[in-house]
């Protein structure tokens, strides 16, 4: 895609936003949404301006997050490593949507997770506490004490069928997720998906009394994320989710309003190990396709791609 | 208000108060900033601990070496040859806490509760024979003495039991204050995430029991401990007994008040007599003297002789040093290879070969204390009898952070060397192996690659064999630091991937590096390896990399 035509693409959505969110009723505004945009969005060029132009493909923050919603971001920030090891999320593009979120007039934001390795040199490796202080001081944390988390059942669950979740999450409007793409030795892959498990206080019992690829699926039943913004700017293709590994750099954002999707097409479009692989290969996808939580057929999907 | 008390000069024993209580403070101070992220305060966050005059000399005899970081406690010990047991009334903040606690227990239980007793030559000579038994055991080498140095034991009291204690208070108070803060403005979000972990060590019974001890005797006698028990306070009585500077009568009207009020009952009832080696200078008696006739000077002219028989005979004193030596031997033999278990532990990073080690260690609980992952733990039975309350990293608690050199830098005695992070890298504690028989991976076929993910060292490698279904972990030996990461996360209840003190470093002199390197280690954290170049790739052969299905 050309620049033309990337900013007609730009102004067609603000338009539709516009005329969206002045003519038409709620319900026929959220069919609009849905049915008008793309349902990925790739974006290519420096890492936070990918970032907001992949949102943008898709319909742009305003079409996730309202004015006056609480929002929790959640990134990859939980090992000790600076961005060059592609195990956590990029700050810049955390920092981008963080600023898209604040745009668009969310209540509150919060960057939340919850850290394996030392939680506050995590913080400070990943360097997204400082992106995030950059914007708002104080709302970037890795919770690590009980206190945050409350319990809640998970209605739809097939196998796990409650845990801890951390308050602010069971509490938000809207969830983001904004993985790094990374290899996972367990699961294949960590994605947007597989990363919702930073938001829950007992995130072992998934290994151990349950099938991992099915409480997965269960865990975003609960969590689904509402946007998932994949940080492809650095691929971890060996290695994952702690490295040493291969770090590719395609210096993609990927976005969608299904973190299936967009997590399919992450494993559709890097080479892993080497190798190039179908979305069904990673079988918590496959499990989270068949249980219509969203589509990993991106063979069907429409994708819009840019680059700046 | 009473116009003449104003006017009349700070008298010299509210002077010790004044001073304990600064010197108890500047103990606090230094304990509190024993923590890792903590800017360097301006006195060595060790100082008291190395001012002990029981630990400092007999250190000396049990490592063999001149420890030039306990040259504090020296210096108090030759100090005490001029001006007495002034440690004992004006700096030792496990006096300054008895005498605090007395003040406390007076208020609740009245001024009768606590008697001064009298000279009591008898019970006063138990300090000097636990003094020749701690002797006796240090002079073939061993180390029992941290059961009578005042300093260790009192940090050990602070750190390890009260602290823990606040911030489970501070906790718990978070926790209750949480709904308040959660309804604060956006401009203090800050506050509602504020955080405060509690920290916990085994053995705090102990030290409830031992301290409980101590301070409830408080109110059978002042200084029940420093009086009776102390062997720090003996010595410094034995150094004390020909001290220039010490109480001297100038006049005398034989009313008694000194001797009724000395809180170490050093002085005779007429109050003439005083004992030069329990006197702690405090100057109480000066200060209700009637006819101001004592002061603390090189001279007097009333002849005050050294009351006679505080100290034990000299074949007590012999026999109690050769019980010791016997206490020695026996614990010598003890710490046999085979019968002691400290060296089949994970010791600190650092920690010099196990029989040194135990020579040094004070049990102060410095290493505990400043640990961030409250990894470090005092030793119960786990060590050994040698090694009882020796500090040990139990990783299902807290692992041994890589960015981490805290536990050598505020170790008093170098039990645990100083090493600058370049150098601690290469300490290896240990070396992880995986419990095939519990392992989710290898027993139950789950896909669980948790050690993998939390390895800093990137030591477990992930294999998929061609005839298993889900990839298992492989400790690489080499890379291992024995961190204990993996040992942490396992999601197994008994874990399933756990630090075996195979391989550790335990060097006399901080040469980590060489010797590791020696050792064809490979110890370097993930963050620091170059990304794009893995060194190691067991994925390979045709098969599906790990994680991936057909």
């Amino acid at each position: 895609m050309d620049r033309r035509n990337f900013l007609k693409w730009q102004a067609a959505g603000l338009v539709c936003a516009g005329v969206a969110f002045n003519r038409l009723g709620p319900a026929a505004r959220a069919i609009a949404a849905e049915t008008a945009w793309p349902d990925l969005g790739v974006a290519k060029g420096a890492p936070a301006a990918a970032a907001r132009a992949a949102v943008n493909l898709i319909g742009g923050m305003p079409r996730f997050v309202k004015p006056g919603q609480k929002v929790v971001i959640k990134p990859n920030m939980s090992f000790a490593m600076g961005p060059e090891q592609a195990t956590n999320t990029h700050p810049e593009v955390v920092r981008e949507v963080l600023i898209m979120c604040r745009e668009a007039g969310a209540g509150s934001v919060r960057v939340l997770d919850h850290a394996l390795q030392n939680p506050g040199l995590s913080l400070e490796r990943s360097g997204i506490l400082d992106a995030c202080n950059s914007v708002q001081r104080g709302i970037c944390h890795q919770l690590m004490d009980g206190q945050f988390y409350a319990e809640a059942a998970i209605p739809q669950a097939v196998a796990m069928r409650n845990n801890l979740f951390m308050k602010d999450v069971l509490e938000a409007d809207v969830i983001i997720a904004v993985p790094v793409a990374k290899s996972h030795g367990g699961a294949g892959v960590s994605l947007a998906l597989k990363g919702q498990m930073g938001l829950i206080l007992d995130r072992w019992v998934m290994h151990s009394r349950y099938s991992l690829d099915a409480s997965i699926v269960d865990l975003n039943t609960k969590i689904k994320p509402h946007l998932a913004v994949i940080d492809a700017s650095r691929v971890l293709s060996t290695g994952g989710p702690g490295g040493p590994g291969k770090v590719l750099t395609p210096g993609e954002v990927i976005a969608s309003a299904d973190p299936v999707a967009a997590d399919a097409l992450t494993v559709a479009s890097y080479e892993w190990y080497g190798l190039k692989y179908e979305p069904r290969q990673v079988s918590y996808l496959r499990l989270a396709h068949e249980r219509g939580l969203g589509r990993m057929d991106i063979e069907n999907l429409a994708i819009q791609r840019t680059t700046i | 208000m009473n116009g003449r008390k104003n006017s009349r000069p700070p008298s010299p024993f509210r002077r010790q108060r004044i001073i304990q209580a600064l010197s108890l403070l500047l103990f606090f101070w230094l304990l509190r900033h024993m923590v890792v992220t903590a800017a360097e305060p301006a006195l060595p966050p060790d100082l008291f601990l190395r001012l002990d005059p029981l630990a400092a000399p007999l250190l000396l005899l049990t490592a063999r070496d001149w420890l030039p970081e306990m040259w504090p406690g020296l210096a108090v010990l030759g100090a005490t040859f001029l001006a007495g047991r002034f440690f004992c009334g004006y700096i030792c903040p496990f006096g300054g806490s008895l005498d605090f606690c007395r003040i406390l227990l007076r208020k609740l239980f009245g001024t009768a509760a606590t008697r001064p007793g009298k000279l009591d030559p008898a019970g006063r000579k138990i300090k000097y024979l636990l003094l020749a038994a701690l002797a006796g055991t240090a002079l073939p080498g061993v180390n029992l003495f941290y059961w009578g140095a005042p300093l260790p034991l009192i940090a050990r009291f602070y750190a390890l039991l009260i602290h823990p204690l606040l911030l489970l208070a501070s906790n718990q108070g978070l926790a209750l204050l949480g709904p308040l803060l959660a309804g604060m403005s956006e401009n203090w979000v800050g506050l509602q995430y504020l955080q405060i972990l509690p920290r916990g060590y085994h053995g705090l019974f102990f030290l409830l029991g031992f301290f409980g001890l101590a301070f409830g005797l408080e109110l059978f006698r002042p200084r029940f401990w420093c009086r009776y028990l102390c062997p720090a306070g003996a010595l410094l009585g034995l150094c004390s007994r020909r001290s220039p500077l010490r109480r001297r009568v100038q006049e005398c009207v034989n009313c008694g008040k000194c001797a009724a009020i000395c809180p170490m009952s050093a002085i005779s009832q007429d109050g003439r007599q005083t004992g030069h080696g329990e006197c702690l200078g405090c100057r109480t008696c000066a200060a209700v003297c009637p006819v101001k006739g004592i002061a603390f000077s090189p001279a007097g002219r009333i002849k005050s002789a050294n009351s006679p028989a505080a100290l034990p005979e000299r074949r007590a004193f012999l026999g109690a040093a050769g019980v010791g030596v016997l206490v020695s031997g026996a614990t010598l033999a003890r710490a046999l290879p085979g019968l002691a278990s400290g060296a089949e532990c994970l010791r600190p990073p650092g920690s010099l070969p196990e029989n040194e080690f135990l020579r040094r260690c004070l049990r102060c609980g410095a290493c505990m204390k400043i640990c961030p992952s409250n990894g470090l733990q005092p030793a119960w039975a786990g060590a050994g009898l040698p090694g009882l309350f020796s500090p040990l990293l139990l990783p299902r608690r807290g692992p041994c952070e890589p960015d981490c050199n805290a536990c050598g830098r505020v170790c008093p005695s170098q039990a645990i060397l100083r090493l600058p992070l370049a150098e601690k890298r290469w300490a290896k504690l240990g070396t992880a192996a995986v419990k095939a028989e519990r392992c989710l991976a290898l027993a139950e076929g789950k896909r669980c690659v948790v050690c993998q993910e939390v390895c800093p060292y990137g030591a477990v490698k992930l294999v998929q064999a061609s005839g298993q279904g889900v990839p298992v972990p492989v400790v690489a030996a080499e890379r291992c630091f024995g961190c204990g990461y993996c040992e942490k996360h396992c999601p197994v209840q008994a874990p399933a991937i756990a630090v075996y003190p195979a391989g550790a470093l335990r060097l006399e002199r901080p040469d980590y590096e060489m010797a590791a390197r020696a050792a064809g280690l490979d110890l370097v954290p993930v963050s620091e390896r170059r990304p794009d170049a893995p060194d190691y790739d067991d994925f390979g052969g045709g098969g599906l990399p790990p994680g991936f299905t057909d």
